[in-house]
């Protein structure tokens, strides 16, 4: 990687996804690359996307962390 | 398109005299717009206003191929248009609650929060369980007004903004336009939408069966889009569409695929499904929350335009659903005036 090419960015949003940025390339396991369709993806943290690896807002039907036990 | 049918007293002075070359109008308009003001009805859902605005902002788009494009900045025109905005604007933020405004490090939770989906209107429930075919083209007809032109009002924005809130709203903004990609803008998708339903996409097509709380959802992204003293609220205005736009728009593809549409006509919502989960963390944290860090002085602007918005959804999304739950159809049927 050259100096001037940027680095993949992978930003934490607070009871969000992460954010990910830059010259990545999502793959399964078997190397298997996954096309996203978008060059900046949310990747899912909460386990409750139906499109996993990527972020479909479904942590939003979580109970707030502010009203959960 | 053509310009519309009047709706009212005003929208009839107002059309025919932008049959002609741009000049000033007969000092009659302005009385009407100034009896207007007077008038308690509620502009969100007067169709002699919420028309003569939606024709008003068509000038700034060129959506009109019969009205000499020099009206854009006729000043007689501008006045006009200034009398309606008064009364639009009265009305869309007499029912806030915004009493004070919130910390600028608080508006991305403020925004998350007033669009939980606790907090969602009805109209993406009726829709994903119960709605017919015929429904869901009702409700495409209703929103291609505003669909058709996505992305557009806020791009107005870019020149207004600028640092971490710029860069998160050109990185959406991209993505409405389809990334650069020939045939893949947001709105392109909405048209094809159309034509799957068997609806013509040009645009204003349905214009006559479109009320006012519909042309009132689109009309409110010009008007903040159009006065750069608003940038706040059009940044709100493009945060509440993102946040919680994932799962409405799951709702809205799974009633398709029920309804029995091809993938071609699903594709303009399962685009808005990965797309607003990046959105709405860019639209409520780098966005809008750079922008109130950044200038805190228009944090209560950023509310004003996330709550109005919300708030005209929600009466159109009543509206829709009451006619709906009465067996009845949610489209206007144009009256001669």
């Amino acid at each position: 990687m050259s100096e001037t090419t940027p680095p993949v960015e992978i930003t934490v949003y607070e009871n969000g996804p992460l954010i990910v940025r830059g010259p990545y390339t999502l793959q399964n396991s078997d190397r298997t690359e996954i096309d996203p369709g978008r060059k900046t993806i949310a990747l899912c943290r909460c386990g409750l996307s139906a499109l996993k690896p990527l972020c479909d807002g479904n942590h939003a039907l979580r109970p707030s962390p502010r009203t959960a036990n | 398109m053509k310009l519309p049918a009047p709706r009212g007293p005003i929208s009839t002075e107002l059309f025919e005299g932008m049959r002609h070359a741009p000049g000033p109008f007969p000092p009659g308009v302005g009385k009407l717009v100034a009896a207007r003001a007077r008038s308690d009805e509620d502009a969100r859902t007067c169709e002699d206003v919420q028309i003569s605005l939606f024709v008003c902002y068509g000038m700034h788009y060129g959506t009109f191929d019969d009205v000499d494009e020099r009206w854009e900045w006729q000043p007689s025109l501008l006045e006009i248009r200034a009398g309606l905005e008064e009364v639009f604007e009265r009305d869309f933020t007499k029912d806030l609650q915004i009493t004070a405004p919130v910390p600028a490090a608080d508006i991305p939770t403020y925004l998350m929060e007033l669009t939980s989906p606790a907090h969602t209107s009805t109209l993406p429930r009726f829709i994903h369980h119960t709605a017919t075919l015929e429904q869901f083209r009702e409700l495409v007809i209703h929103r291609s007004i505003d669909n058709l032109h996505e992305g557009d009002a806020h791009t107005w924005a870019i020149p207004r903004v600028s640092g971490r809130a710029k860069s998160a709203l050109v990185e959406i903004q991209a993505d409405e336009y389809g990334g650069g990609m020939p045939g893949r803008m947001h709105a392109e998708l909405y048209a094809y939408l159309m034509e799957e339903l068997d609806l013509e996409p040009g645009y204003g097509a349905y214009i006559e069966q479109i009320p006012a709380i519909a042309l009132a959802i689109h009309n409110l992204k010009s008007f903040f889009g159009l006065h750069r003293r608003w940038r706040g609220a059009l940044l709100g205005n493009l945060a509440v569409t993102e946040i919680g736009s994932s799962i409405t728009n799951r709702k809205y593809s799974e009633a398709l695929a029920r309804v029995g549409a091809s993938d071609r006509a699903r594709w303009f919502y399962d685009e808005h499904i990965t797309a607003d989960a990046v959105h709405e963390q860019l639209a409520a944290h780098d966005m809008c929350g750079a922008f109130a860090h950044d200038h805190p002085e228009e944090t209560v602007r950023v509310m004003i335009g996330a709550a109005a918005t919300l708030d005209i959804r929600g009466m159109f999304a009543n509206t829709a659903t009451h006619a709906w739950a009465d067996n009845v159809s949610s489209l206007r049927v144009p009256t001669p005036v």
